[in-house]
């Protein structure tokens, strides 16, 4: 689905990204894993088209960035950290508003709201100012917003930083069913339990390289065998 | 029709926002109202002469009469005390007494004498009453000598029956006053467009200084709207940075014309200050400059990059264009340095067209100078904005 070609980047003469390439496939949950200034944020914002790489090429879903640009936008979804809501207007009207943002017509934007309102749980709350929700409530919101108009490609910055572990809980269960129904999903987090619980593969980056990449299962069985290992100490054993 | 909805939501969103309604619809309507209150009112020609009457007799109430005919003048009698209580508190700076004798003095041809107390000069309108004061006595003084003069003749001519005083006096009272209608000197008085009106002069700085200040702090909620990724939002929901940029500033016109609507609602439904002026004409040129200042908006958004700064360079940006652009004051003279600093802010502009529009000729087609500069600014900080303008951070 996502192919990173030689990619680097560099930042005041910092390589952020040091040549890298790799791939992700269609319908799994992608893991860019690594230290802070690892270089996970410059690779998801690179694939996402925030930035532009220096040199390499990105191609997704068959088609280069630099000539589709506007092809391939249509066919993204951005989950940032933060709360990127109207937080004055209501759960529904922030939905509607997304929703016609993506080219629903206000009669599509309406059904597609009212989908995402039963998956996300957030009937009662339709109404609510999101400023008056909850912190798990606004994360839900959060991405529904951001599938509001079904991407084939949905990219989450840390999307469970701070969150309590029932949050946690559902916004995984949210990320499998958007699997399921055929979304390829890249993460970035510094939970390394959460990234083996969720996550199809990973890439582990250190200095803007990728120092390993494959499921958490088989590099945890590289290092140990008898699988006793966690995916934390095989972060930790990579990254020194 | 996306980047419309984007400017639409943020009606929506002010709307339902107690405080930015409070701040940007109820309190600059509310100024208005207080700006007409204290200001409005039939313009006056010299202010208000106060008279203190110690004669009380017929000379005394002709000179009260014929202070009364004048137009613009306002005739207030009181006694001493009160007088002088009012110009030791400066709530007036002359009042004029009439001595007592005052009509006897007249009668028998001798000056007559009034006294002025005031404070300093009492200031330049009290100059130009004190002037009107010694006009009205001369001609009263002149019509007596001449009614004395008439007099004297007839007596001097033998039997005529001008002898007779009760055929005399209304025969003078009638020449005099043939005389008073056709003066010798002639004025012709030709208005040209409304009068000038504190109110409106008031009004037109305050629609000013609400509509730099409204389009401009709209960029701390564009700065906002980056930080928190909302704008990285639309890119992927596959906006183009111009859509987003011209959405932006759709959004922040709106505001200012939902704004300027209120603010000219108030001053047409409660006071008098717009009466008679073509509201389409106000209206359309105030649009023409909140798209300059919503540019302005936009660009300060589009530059700065966090809401700290985006509220400080708007604040700042208002301080300047308030204390400048003949927005609340002029400068004494016309080569004063800081006519020509006006000339840098958006504000004189604005003002210029406005008080145009309000106390002037009305027509629109006499601020066409002041409309193209206003385009050519909207026009042009729109286009830088765009160019420095980025959705993503360090993208």
């Amino acid at each position: 689905m996502i192919e990173m070609l030689n990619v680097v980047k560099k930042y005041n003469g910092l390589k952020a990204l040091d040549n890298i390439t790799f791939s992700v496939n269609r319908e799994e949950i992608f893991g860019l894993l690594g230290p802070n200034g690892a270089g996970k944020t410059t690779a998801l914002r690179i694939m996402s088209m925030l930035v532009k790489p220096d040199s390499g090429e990105v191609i997704i879903n068959g088609m280069h960035q630099k000539e589709n640009n506007r092809r391939i936008q249509g066919l993204l979804g951005v989950c940032p950290q933060e709360i990127a809501l109207y937080l004055e207007l209501t759960v529904r009207d922030n939905l509607l508003f997304f929703g016609m943002m993506g080219g629903l017509s206000r009669k599509k934007a309406v059904i597609r709201a009212e989908e995402l309102i039963t998956e996300m749980d957030l009937e009662e709350k339709a109404r609510e100012k999101v400023s008056l929700l909850s912190g798990g409530m606004k994360r839900r919101l959060n991405i529904a917003v951001s599938v509001i108009h079904k991407p084939r490609v949905l990219f989450m910055d840390e999307p469970t930083v701070g969150v309590d572990p029932r949050t946690r809980a559902s916004i995984f269960s949210l990320l499998h069913n958007f699997k399921n129904n055929g979304m390829t999903i890249i993460y970035t987090t510094h939970y390394m339990e959460e990234a083996d619980r969720l996550c199809d593969r990973v890439a582990v980056m250190d200095r803007g390289r990728i120092i390993a990449l494959d499921a958490p299962k088989v590099l945890k069985s590289s290092l140990d065998p008898t699988g006793q290992i966690s995916l934390e100490d095989v972060y930790l054993k990579l990254t020194n | 029709m996306r980047v419309l909805a984007l400017a639409l939501k943020d009606i929506k969103a002010l709307t339902v926002n107690k405080k930015e309604l409070l701040l940007h619809i109820l309190l600059p309507a509310l100024i208005v109202l207080m700006v007409a209150a204290l200001f409005g009112g039939e313009p006056a020609l010299y202010g208000e002469v106060v008279l203190v009457n110690h004669d009380g007799e017929g000379m005394a109430e002709i000179f009260m009469e014929r202070l009364k005919e004048e137009r613009g003048l306002k005739v207030l009698v009181t006694d001493q005390n009160e007088a002088q209580r009012k110009l030791m508190s400066s709530e007036i700076l002359m009042f004029t007494e009439i001595p007592a004798g005052f009509t006897e003095t007249l009668s028998q041809g001798e000056p007559p004498e009034i006294k002025v107390y005031r404070r300093g000069v009492g200031g330049s309108s009290g100059q130009m009453l004190l002037a009107l004061l010694k006009a009205i006595l001369a001609e009263m003084s002149g019509e007596v000598q001449i009614t004395r003069l008439a007099q004297e003749i007839a007596a001097e001519h033998g039997e005529n029956p001008l002898q007779d005083q009760e055929v005399l006096i209304p025969f003078m009272e009638s020449f005099l006053r043939s005389a008073r209608l056709n003066p010798t000197v002639k004025v012709e008085e030709i208005p040209l467009g409304r009068p000038q009106n504190m109110a409106a002069f008031f009004i037109s700085g305050v629609m000013t200084l609400f509509m730099v200040f409204t389009a401009t702090f709209y960029a701390q909620n564009f700065v906002e709207e980056k930080n928190n990724k909302i704008m990285e939002r639309y890119f992927f929901v596959g906006l183009s940075k111009g859509e987003i940029l011209l959405g932006k500033f759709l959004g922040c016109f709106f505001r200012g014309a939902f704004q300027l609507v209120a603010m000219l609602l108030v001053a047409v439904l409660f006071t008098k200050v717009l009466s008679g002026v073509n509201l389409i004409y106000i209206l359309s040129f105030s649009l023409v400059f909140i798209a300059a200042v919503s540019s302005v908006g936009i660009f300060i958004g589009a530059i700065f990059p966090k809401p700290g700064q985006a509220l400080w360079a708007s604040i700042i940006f208002t301080l300047i264009n308030s204390a400048l652009g003949n927005t609340f004051a002029f400068a004494r003279t016309e080569t004063a340095l800081v006519n020509y600093i006006n000339y840098f802010t958006i504000s004189y502009y604005a003002n210029s067209g406005l008080r145009g529009l309000i106390t002037g000729d009305g027509l629109l087609f006499s601020i066409k100078g002041e409309v193209f500069i206003l385009i050519f600014i909207t026009v042009l900080i729109f286009a830088v904005s765009g160019a420095v303008f980025s959705p993503a951070e360090n993208s």
